[in-house]
């Protein structure tokens, strides 16, 4: 349990260290700048325990990550000191991906478990909100693995993943972008047509081949030179992702208005193939292909 | 059980809208003529919160429609999706 003291001397050294300015502490402290600038003068002064925790708690951090300086700089430039384009440096390494593949997953994170929390966990990782207002903004795909990491961690198991696949639409019909992506379709053919057009507008980490048939589909994903590149990994994903994967593009044709399929694995890149084969099997009438 | 996903993100979006207006625990629940031990339970997502009751936590919070329906839709694609793996399971057993 950390002391008053102990926190006060925590963001006295992170107020110092990042530069915070007093004001825009004294704003996210929500005290005046008058106390702000008082306590600041004064060593022998101390804000009080709860505005402090506040604070902290907003930006996704613990007591024990503020005095022992565990705070990233990059949540403090997102979270205290309001900055969207300040983000962490790894996410913007190797930007391939689009804040379209996962503004989903964050706005279903805010209705499940409140904007607070939800902010939280960016700030946590060094991302503003903000930065998810576009769906072209880039991003790294080490992002997306974080935030499933982060999800988790909330006590989900893996196969609770499988509602990050469903909402998709959180994201796709109040866009702009999203909405000119996909239309309502009466076939599944038409639908994954519609979706193998669309795989440009989430990311640059993978090339995916579609091979549509009357009754089936079958998507074969490699990753790009551009991601074995920055990762140094012709094998790099986590199983969260590739689990996620497996589900996303069965549930993608909810998009386009049809019921959602159940993709079988043939092969995965996690299990040291060079590519990932997804297939599907599809009745066009539509109340068997749902279920069988 | 079967409503876990509705009642978690109701009861999020409910606390979340009473601490926004500064609301405490003990006046909505007296508005809502029930203890505030039972709304706890409903913020948390363990309770579902009956019809009547949450009618008025619409009116009392100014709730958004919108976010209701985003709410609402995720809730039904999870139950449906449970439903029709009953289907399967069901059909296999047979």
């Amino acid at each position: 349990m950390e002391t008053r003291r102990d926190l006060n001397l925590g963001l006295r050294r992170l107020t110092l260290e990042h530069g915070v300015p007093l004001r825009k502490l004294a704003e996210k402290l929500d005290i005046s700048y008058a106390e702000c600038l008082d306590w600041w003068s004064d060593r022998s002064l101390s804000l009080p325990l709860s505005k402090i925790r506040n604070l902290v708690w907003t930006v996704g951090a613990s007591d024990d990550d503020l005095v022992y300086g565990r705070i990233l700089k990059s949540t403090v430039d997102t979270g205290i000191m309001d900055y969207p384009e300040r983000i962490n440096p790894k996410y913007l390494e190797s930007p391939l991906s689009y804040t379209m593949s996962s503004k989903h997953i964050v706005e279903f994170l805010e209705l499940r478990y409140g904007a607070f929390l939800t902010k939280g966990i960016l700030f946590k990782l060094g991302v503003h909100p903000d930065y998810f207002r576009s769906t072209q903004n880039r991003i790294s795909i080490l992002f997306f693995e974080d935030l499933l990491r982060e999800y988790i961690a909330l006590g989900n198991s893996v196969d609770n993943i499988r509602i990050l696949s469903k909402c998709m639409f959180l994201t796709t019909e109040e866009d702009p972008n999203g909405r000119r992506l996909f239309h309502k379709c009466n076939r599944y053919k038409d639908a994954f047509q519609v979706i193998a057009e669309s795989t440009a507008s989430f990311d640059e980490n993978f090339t995916y081949k579609f091979e549509i048939y009357p009754d089936k589909v079958r998507i074969i994903s490699k990753p790009t030179e551009k991601l074995i590149e920055a990762t140094k990994d012709p094998h790099y994903g986590s199983k969260e992702l590739y689990h996620y994967r497996s589900k996303v593009f069965g549930d993608m044709v909810t998009l386009c208005g049809l019921p959602p399929l159940e993709m079988q694995v043939l092969q995965c890149i996690q299990s040291g193939y060079d590519s990932s084969v997804y297939e599907a099997e599809y009745s066009e009438n539509l109340h068997l292909s749902s279920c069988f | 059980m079967r409503h876990s996903l509705l009642a978690e993100m109701l009861g999020s979006y409910i606390l979340e809208r009473r601490r926004s207006i500064n609301m405490t625990q003990t006046t909505l629940a007296k508005s809502l003529r029930c203890s505030a031990q039972f709304l706890g339970k409903i913020e948390k997502g363990h309770v579902m919160m009956p019809e009547p009751m949450l009618i008025k936590t619409i009116g009392i919070l100014s709730l958004d429609q919108n976010r209701f329906r985003k709410i609402y839709r995720l809730s039904a694609e999870d139950d449906v999706e449970r439903l029709f793996k009953s289907v399967k399971h069901h059909r296999r057993a047979v």
